[in-house]
């Protein structure tokens, strides 16, 4: 893609590559942008009228003892058009300074609670590290999020648990999920705020 | 004793007229029939030997004669009489089982012979006989898998790790080409996966250890039904050998536990009670010593277990030390010293027979001046302590220098009795007032590293570190053992050795402040209270003096983000510049001269290129990246350098860059998707683009390649990798890269998005054309992001690898001093403003 194609077509109608109605009936200027480029046509048409008062400035006889005054005070005056111009006209496209993809891939994702038939809560998750592993499960009360004992918690091998019968759990649940090495280094962690069967 | 209980276990052959015949027929050539020496020695095993052939020619039914063999052949091993009489025994047996043509029966013998001859040290005679019956058993594949299996064995014991590898890939080659698993072939592939676990934790490949373990007990569980006694030997064995890696690991409460439920009655038939009171015994001495609680109750433990006779010399050394340690800690010197003496009784006898295991040599010497040391001897009376156990040390890192060089690299440090051995050195140091010699033992064991092993850096000391990356900087050095991590603050001119709290306590910290990271909170309380636990008071003020700091050991508290500790009136990453060293040594590998001024073409970026088809298929989650061509353009704009080698979208392939000569570039930027793939030995790999195949540059790669002096990788876990404690990078891309010829990297731990390192980016090379170290144009970095978004979060995943103390490019003149910035700014205006006057005046005029 060249540099040229990138120009949006506000850019291009002030270019005079394309015209304003005719931007307008092929619908590629919504009316956003239409109301922006109006903007910077009476900016632009200031920058004009601030440089013409500027050429008829210089043009003019003045006492010279005045002269680097008035000449540091239209600089600045000019620099602050500059500035204004170009805070007005948003600055150069930096989004990608946003962008939040990541160079690669996720560790740990969850999958779960599901609920099967039988009302039991099953935990399980995905997770991109290899060799063995193992996860605990911290699970409070929906209801009682920021209680500081969790209601149940516990460690199993692997990625997967069917609570069963073996945890009487809320039918709204808060949960977390950390899974570890062997060894019982973290290698990854997720919280689901809000579960139910 | 597996073997033979698996051949007692495989059931009589089914065609015993031909063993009858065949044991006539040998005693006809061989004896002639009983021994007229009989009566003098009722105990021969020649004469048991010959007994097992009449028996077996005399007996009704082939059952009885198999049942009464088999019990003739026990007495023998029970006896443990692998004299000549004994071998010569043996061989019968054996000779009798091949010839009538019971190869596999024969064959488990062969393995029982070698394994009794390994354990009574004879190995020569093992190797030699595994030999003759590896060309006999030539195109048996269950026989040749056992026997291949047996010999790795064997090398394992002597420490030749090279052929042990290389026997049980042919182990597993012969196993591929067994569709089911008869009762040999589940012994031959039980015992290769046995001996390839220990192998592995000896390597301390651990990763690779936990699969195999896990594997082992599958196998063995899933054949329980079809071979239910052999099964139950391989159980037994693939249990213990579990047992054995989580003490390797320290995972000592699921030891206790295992070995309870064992205890209690839930151990299969085959499980020795005495074996597993043992693991019990030495997990709990492990666990008091982390806690630095119940001592006394864990030291009745081991003592329990000491007063069985079954325990080997080995064994019993090491529950003697893990005794000892509990009554250093415990402070009951005169108790210490009865079982030092039964230490040295050991070791003495070892001696006599030649067999001193290196290892517990030198860790009974530094209990024994650790003893000496805590009851009050002076520093000259410490004197031959030291030096002895200086000399054990190297000769423990003598036979380490056997181990081969393996793709992804080895784990020396693993074992936490290595690492003691480096506390009490530092504990004599600090006695004698001799840190700086003590500090020497440090460098000579970090030198173990694959990189600096091969390079000349194996031989660095202090004095040449204090002339170079330590002149400006310093470093800090973490060893940490059970009971106590030593902090070592070395700079040029001081060496501190501070004592900090047990490995496992520290990690725990680091631990708390991940998981709450993973969960995207702040980690506040967790970071000020791991900040108080690595970095005591008493070292900042040093640290606060330094350019930038090394960080050496971490990866044994699991990489504790320094980057964002506390400290000072900000983070410890935005005040100095910090890198990590695993490997001090490799530091002063190459010089780093003194800096040249960029010229174009200095700066190499690789940028976004367009992700292959195949490495979608592979890795879905990596997606097209958007706005690609602007954020070239803007990465390239932060350049002085008006000649930045850019490669980016199509452009950007394996291909081209494997063609790449990078002569010239002086700072190589790739900017991609990180990609892992756990089957390789170096997993993280990089998605360039492709006309076919997936695109990936793995570490292979890089190490072919003659890269520039500096190597950013900004991509998602280009440090991931197995955990190879001691080894100093070669298991991800940060150690490829230096293979590679990189004096220094910039690599990321974990996942990192596009637009933070981006702007990062930015400010890291601005950094690096003022004229700053990499060390300190990432601290910059840091402090620059923080100040614009409140926090260098993002950017924590970044570190600096190798030397990247020194400045590649000079500072620039306009950065050189002289009148502040805005005194010239004052007087351009000046001139400006007389210029406009003049050129006014002239037109006027």
């Amino acid at each position: 893609m060249s540099a040229e194609s990138e120009l949006g077509v506000v850019e291009r109608i002030l270019a005079g590559e394309l015209a304003e109605d005719a931007a307008v009936e092929r619908g590629l200027l919504a009316p956003e942008e239409r109301e922006r480029l109006h903007e910077l046509r009476a900016l632009e048409a200031r920058l004009q009228r601030e440089a013409a008062a500027y050429d008829e400035y210089l043009a003019a006889p003045e006492p010279v003892s005045r002269r680097p005054w008035g000449f540091a005070v239209l600089l600045a005056a000019a620099a602050s058009l500059l500035v204004l111009f170009l805070v007005e006209r948003g600055g150069p496209d930096e989004s990608f300074l946003r962008d939040d993809t990541l160079l690669g891939g996720t560790s740990v994702e969850a999958l779960a609670p599901v609920g099967p038939d039988a009302g039991a809560y099953v935990f399980r998750l995905e997770c991109a590290e290899p060799g063995p592993l193992q996860t605990t499960v911290r699970v409070w009360a929906a209801a009682d999020p920021s209680g500081s004992t969790p209601r149940l918690e516990h460690t199993f091998d692997g990625l997967s648990w069917d609570a069963g019968a073996a945890a009487e759990l809320p039918a709204e649940i808060r949960w977390e999920a950390v899974v570890s090495r062997p060894s019982g280094e973290p290698v990854g962690a997720v919280e689901i705020p809000f579960a139910s069967l | 004793m597996l073997g033979l209980v698996a051949f007692l276990s495989a059931g009589p052959p089914t065609t015993a007229a031909g063993t009858l015949s065949g044991a006539r027929a040998y005693l006809g050539q061989a004896s002639g029939g009983p021994s007229e020496s009989q009566d003098d020695a009722p105990q021969s095993v020649a004469f048991q030997a010959r007994l097992i052939a009449l028996e077996a020619s005399a007996a009704p039914d082939p059952q009885a004669t198999w049942a009464l063999a088999n019990d003739v052949l026990d007495g023998i091993l029970a006896n443990a009489r692998m004299d000549v009489e004994g071998l010569e025994a043996w061989s019968r047996s054996r000779g009798l089982m091949f010839r009538v043509g019971f190869k596999e029966h024969a064959a488990n013998l062969d393995q029982v012979l070698a394994s009794e001859l390994l354990i009574a040290n004879r190995s020569p005679e093992a190797e030699a006989q595994l030999g003759v019956a590896l060309v006999e058993y030539a195109g048996h594949a269950p026989a040749l898998a056992l026997l291949h299996a047996t010999r790795a064995d064997l090398h394992r014991v002597t420490a030749d790790w090279t052929a042990a590898l290389a026997d049980l890939d042919r182990a597993d080659e012969e196993l591929a080409e067994l569709a089911d698993l008869d009762w040999l072939g589940l012994i031959a592939a039980t015992r290769a996966l046995g001996v390839r676990v220990q192998v592995e934790t000896f390597l301390g490949r651990l990763d690779r250890a936990w699969i195999l373990s896990e594997r082992e007990l599958d196998v063995a569980r899933r054949h329980l039904a079809e071979h239910p006694a052999i099964a139950a030997d391989a159980l037994a064995a693939a249990r213990y050998r579990s047992l054995d890696l989580r003490l390797s690991v320290g995972s000592y409460g699921s030891i206790v536990q295992e070995t309870e439920r064992l205890l209690a009655g839930d151990q299969g038939a085959r499980d020795d009670p005495e074996q597993l009171r043992m693991f019990r015994a030495l997990a709990l001495a492990g666990e008091a010593l982390q806690s630095s609680r119940g001592f006394d109750a864990a030291a009745a433990e081991v003592r329990a277990v000491l007063a069985g006779a079954r325990a080997s010399g080995v064994e019993r050394l090491n529950l003697l030390i893990a005794l000892g340690r509990l009554q250093l800690h415990g402070e009951r010197w005169d108790l210490l010293a009865e079982t030092l003496s039964a230490a040295r009784a050991i070791l003495d006898q070892g001696g006599r027979e030649r067999i001193v295991p290196a290892r517990e040599a030198a860790r009974i010497l530094a209990m024994e001046a650790a003893l000496a040391r805590r009851t009050g001897a002076s520093a000259t009376a410490l004197e031959p302590a030291f030096a002895s156990l200086e000399v054990a040390i190297q000769a423990m890192l003598a036979r380490w220098d056997a181990v081969p060089a393996l793709p992804g690299g080895v784990g020396y440090l693993h074992d936490e009795g290595r690492r003691v051995l480096i506390g009490e050195c530092l504990e004599l140091g600090l006695a004698m007032g001799a840190e700086e010699r003590a500090f020497e033992a440090v460098l000579a064991l970090q030198a173990r590293g694959a990189l600096t092993n091969r390079s000349a850096a194996k031989h660095v000391d202090l004095a040449t570190l204090r002339r170079g990356p330590f002149a400006r900087g310093g470093a800090l050095v973490f060893v940490p053992t059970l009971t106590t991590t030593y902090l070592v603050v070395v700079d040029r001119d001081v060496l501190q050795v501070h004592r900090l709290g047990p490995e496992r306590a520290l990690r725990e910290s680091v631990r708390a402040v991940r998981i709450e990271r993973l969960l995207g909170r702040s980690a506040q309380a967790e970071l000020a209270g791991l900040a108080a636990a690595l970095l005591p008071p008493a070292t900042h003020a040093r640290i606060a003096t330094w350019e930038h700091a090394f960080i050496s050991g971490a990866e044994l508290l699991e990489e504790p983000p320094f980057e964002a500790l506390p400290f000072g009136d900000g983070r410890l990453g935005e005040l100095v510049g910090l890198g990590y060293a695993p490997a001090l040594p490799d530091l002063a590998a190459s010089s780093p001269g003194a800096p040249r001024a960029a010229v174009p073409g200095s700066f190499a970026l690789w940028a976004f290129p367009r992700v292959t088809p195949d490495a979608r298929a592979r890795w879905p989650e990596l997606v097209p990246f958007g706005a690609s061509e602007s954020a070239v353009r803007w990465l390239v704009g932060q350049h002085s350098d008006q000649g930045v080698r850019e490669h980016s979208g199509s452009e950007a392939t394996r291909a081209a860059f494997l063609g790449q000569d990078f002569a010239g570039v002086r700072v190589l930027n790739v900017l991609a998707h990180g990609v892992f793939a756990d089957e390789r030995a170096v997993p993280a790999g990089l998605a360039l683009g492709a006309a076919e195949g997936d695109g990936i540059v793995w570490a292979a790669d890089l190490v072919e390649l003659e890269l520039p002096e500096l190597v950013v990788f900004a991509v998602c876990g280009g440090a991931r990798g197995p955990a190879r404690f001691g080894q100093d990078g070669v298991q991800h891309l940060g150690g490829a890269a230096l293979a590679g010829g990189a004096r220094a990297v910039l690599l990321a731990r974990g996942a990192v998005a596009v637009g933070p390192t981006l702007e990062a980016l930015g400010h890291f090379e601005r950094g690096l054309e003022r004229g700053l170290s990499p060390m300190a144009a990432l601290r910059a970095a840091r402090a620059a992001f923080a100040a614009e978004h409140g926090s260098a979060a993002a950017l924590e995943p970044f570190f600096i690898m190798g030397a990247g103390h020194a400045p590649l490019f000079p500072v620039p003149p306009a950065e050189r001093g002289g009148p502040p910035r805005w005194a010239w700014a004052l007087a351009g205006v000046l001139v400006l403003g007389l210029l406009a006057r003049r050129v006014r005046l002239n037109s006027r005029s």
